[in-house]
């Protein structure tokens, strides 16, 4: 497979981005379990709202990517 | 050029594989300070989050033609098994979330989601959802082998 510099370029972007949102991701579940025992409580509903939406957005992601495809 | 997209896969997966890990790694593992989940909410969360960054990256490869659209649509079908699993874990031992994520967003539920006494087998499932979503991150991680 031969990409082109543009296509070299967007997916040296798109990965970095992945990957910055995988560490944020990382870091933001930590933080979540992390305030929570110091609370000495579990995950609040709005805690797991936010996991599952963006479970949501990642369906849709994928899907519309696909949908995209040759 | 070819080299340097190599390093940034595999460090992109690298970071991808710490986050995803989090259910099953123990603290710290890596380098990085992990807080492994303590109860069950906190592994459904997990579960959730580590669903999203597998459908993300795998979304990213296939953008840019790392991976075929059959991987892709793969990967879909491996996620939403995991998905799937975690809905029922989800309904099974945190009830009144269903009806809270229908509610308009600007309800605050600050109490927590799921049940102290938790009903047979509820672990148990939720293990399984888990284990489905580590397998679709093994899936996409092997890509980056692929790429060496």
């Amino acid at each position: 497979m031969k990409l082109t510099t543009e296509q070299q370029l967007a997916l040296i972007l798109g990965l970095v981005g992945q990957g910055v949102e995988a560490f944020a991701t990382l870091q933001r579940v930590s933080a979540t379990i992390q305030q929570r025992n110091a609370e000495g409580r579990d995950v609040t509903m709005d805690d797991l709202r936010g996991s599952v939406e963006r479970s949501d957005a990642s369906i849709e992601t994928l899907e519309s990517v696909i949908a995209g495809m040759k | 050029m070819n080299r340097t997209r190599t390093m940034i896969i595999a460090a992109v997966l690298a970071v991808a594989a710490l986050a995803g890990n989090g259910c099953t790694t123990p603290s710290g593992t890596g380098g990085v300070e992990v807080q492994k989940p303590r109860t069950y909410g906190q592994s459904l969360i997990y579960g959730y989050e580590t669903h999203a960054v597998v459908n993300n990256t795998a979304a990213t490869l296939a953008k840019n033609g790392i991976i075929t659209k059959d991987d892709a649509v793969r990967v879909l079908g491996m996620t939403n098994i995991g998905r799937s699993g975690l809905d029922a874990a989800m309904r099974t031992g945190c009830p009144a979330m269903e009806a809270y994520l229908k509610a308009p967003k600007d309800q605050r539920g600050q109490e927590p989601a799921c049940l102290s006494n938790l009903p047979p087998g509820a672990v148990e499932r939720l293990q399984l959802a888990v284990g489905a979503i580590d397998q679709a991150f093994t899936f996409v991680n092997s890509f980056k082998k692929g790429q060496q």
